[in-house]
C-alpha cells in the first residue's frame, strides 16, 4: 500500500516538474560557486548547506550561503570558523572569471557577502549558555544564542570582521 | 529608453506591458529586436474562477506596525485560511509581535493545487500574484522611497512570489527583500534587493525543480534536518517530508533574517 501510494506520489510530482534551465546566468554562475564552496567546506569542516541566496538587481552586489554545523566548538573555534568560511567564500568568488562581468564592484569583500553557521546537535539544541549561530552580515559578525525557553535568539555579542581576524592572530 | 534596453517584454494574456525586467541579464537586446516576441510570464486569470472555489485575498494580523518597513507572507498548496493566519503569527512572534500582512493562496484542493503550482513553476501566473503585488504596492504607495519590505514565502508561495516579481518595476523590486522557505522554485537573485532560499534534505520539494536543481546542485549534499524530522524521515524514507513552515529546522534562519531586517529596514 505504501509503495502504491509512493509511487503515485512521484507520478504526481514528475507531472508537475518543469525545466529550469532559464535560470539568468548570474544565479547559474554564482549558485555554482556557492555550492563549489559548500562541497569543498563539507568535506574540510564537515559543514552542511541549509540555505543560499543574494542580491543582484543593479549587478551582483551580495552572495549569502548558510550551514548547519554539528561539531562540538568552542568560542575560538568558532570565530575560527566563521573567518575561515568567509576568506574561502570571498576567495572561491574573486578567482571565478566568469562572474566577474555580473559583480557590482570588483573585488567581493566581507561587506558583500552573508553567511551564518548554526550549531546543532545531533538529537538536542545546544544549551542556553552556548553560542548556537554565528553570522556575518555587513563585515558584522555577531553570535546568539537561545533563551530560555528556546523561543528567541538573542545577540550576545558581535565584533567586525577584522576585528575577529585581529584576535585570532593575537591569540 | 536605455532603461528599456535589457530584457523582454512581459505579457499578461492578451496584452503587454511597459515592464521589461532584466531576468535574462545576458540576453541584453534592444526592443525592436525582439522579434518573435518571447514571452516571460503569461496571466491565467480564470483559474479561481474555473476551480468553483475561494478567491486568494490579503489580510492583516492588526498588530503593532513596524515603525519602519512590513513583513509579508504567503503560503503554498493545500493550506486553509486558518493555517495561514497560524503562520502569519507565527512570523509575527519571531519578529517580537509585530504585525504581519499575508496573502492567503487560497486552496482549491491538493489535486487542483498541484496543477496551479505546475503551471506557476513554468511562468504562468494566476490570482495570488496578482494580489501578492497588490499588497506590496500599497506598501511602497505609504511608505518612505526608502524603506524596504520582507516577503516571506513557502512552497508554492515562492513560484507566486517569483512570478510577482517579474510583473513588478526595477525600481519597486529594489525595495523587496526575499526569503522563500521550502520553495518551489529557487527565487533568482536579480529580481529582488535580497534573496534567500533555504531548504531542507528531508523535504523532497526540489523534485519539483528538478532540472533546475541538477543544475545548481553540483557535488553538495543538502543540510540535515532538526533531530525530529531526521528520525520521521528515517522511518518513513521519502513518505515524510520536512515541509511545515513552522519546521524547526528553518526557525532560527528565518529569525536571524527577520532581525536582520528589523535592524536595517532602510536602504543603504
Amino acid at each position: 500500500m505504501k509503495v502504491n501510494i509512493f509511487l503515485f506520489l512521484i507520478i504526481i510530482i514528475y507531472s508537475c516538474t518543469h525545466d529550469n534551465s532559464d535560470l539568468p546566468l548570474v544565479d547559474k554562475v554564482s549558485n555554482q560557486i556557492i555550492f563549489q564552496t559548500a562541497g569543498e567546506l563539507k568535506n574540510e569542516k564537515q559543514l552542511f548547506i541549509s540555505g543560499f541566496g543574494g542580491g543582484a538587481v543593479d549587478g551582483l552586489n551580495k552572495l549569502s550561503i548558510f550551514f548547519y554545523c554539528y561539531k562540538n566548538l568552542s568560542l575560538q573555534e568558532k570565530r575560527e570558523l566563521i573567518v575561515f568560511v568567509t576568506e574561502k567564500f570571498l576567495q572561491n568568488v574573486n578567482e571565478n572569471k566568469e562572474i566577474r562581468s555580473y559583480m557590482k564592484g570588483f573585488p567581493f569583500t566581507s561587506s558583500n557577502i552573508e553567511i551564518s553557521i548554526e550549531f546543532k546537535k545531533h538529537f538536542f539544541r545546544p544549551s542556553v549558555k552556548e553560542i548556537s549561530l554565528v553570522a556575518i552580515h555587513q563585515n558584522k559578525i555577531a553570535y546568539y544564542n537561545h533563551d530560555n525557553d528556546e523561543k528567541f535568539l538573542n545577540e550576545v555579542f558581535s565584533e567586525t570582521f577584522e576585528k575577529a581576524k585581529e584576535k585570532l592572530i593575537t591569540k | 529608453m536605455e532603461g528599456l534596453k535589457k530584457g523582454f517584454q512581459i505579457e499578461f494574456g492578451s496584452f503587454s506591458t511597459n515592464h521589461l525586467v532584466d531576468y535574462h541579464m545576458t540576453h541584453v537586446e534592444p526592443l525592436f529586436n525582439l522579434a518573435p516576441k518571447k514571452r516571460l510570464l503569461n496571466f491565467e486569470s480564470d483559474f479561481s474562477q474555473n476551480s468553483n472555489s475561494s478567491f486568494s485575498k490579503n489580510y492583516s494580523l492588526n498588530r503593532t506596525s513596524f515603525p519602519r518597513g512590513e513583513i509579508g507572507f504567503s503560503n503554498g498548496v493545500n493550506t486553509n485560511f486558518l493555517s495561514v493566519q497560524n503562520h502569519a503569527e507565527y512570523i509575527s512572534n519571531l519578529s517580537g509581535g509585530y504585525n504581519v500582512n499575508y496573502t492567503h493562496n487560497a486552496t482549491h484542493g491538493l489535486f487542483t493545487d498541484l496543477y496551479e503550482a505546475r503551471c506557476n513553476i513554468n511562468k504562468v501566473t494566476t490570482e495570488p500574484s496578482r494580489v501578492v503585488q497588490e499588497r506590496w504596492r500599497s506598501f511602497f504607495a505609504r511608505s518612505h522611497p526608502k524603506e524596504l519590505c520582507l516577503e516571506i514565502c513557502q512552497s508554492q508561495g515562492a513560484a507566486h512570489v517569483r512570478n510577482a516579481l517579474l510583473g513588478m518595476s526595477k525600481n519597486e523590486r529594489q525595495r523587496i527583500i526575499i526569503l522563500a522557505v521550502a520553495p518551489a522554485v529557487i527565487i533568482p537573485k536579480n529580481l529582488a534587493r535580497d534573496v534567500y532560499n533555504i531548504f531542507s534534505s528531508a523535504d523532497d520539494i526540489y523534485l519539483f525543480d528538478r532540472k533546475g536543481w541538477k543544475a545548481n546542485k553540483q557535488e553538495a549534499t543538502f543540510l540535515p534536518p532538526y533531530s525530529g524530522a531526521r528520525i520521521k524521515r528515517a522511518i518513513f524514507k521519502h513518505l515524510y517530508w520536512d515541509h511545515n513552515f513552522q519546521s524547526l529546522t528553518y526557525k532560527d534562519t528565518i529569525q536571524r533574517i527577520i532581525t536582520n531586517y528589523i535592524n536595517h529596514p532602510y536602504e543603504g
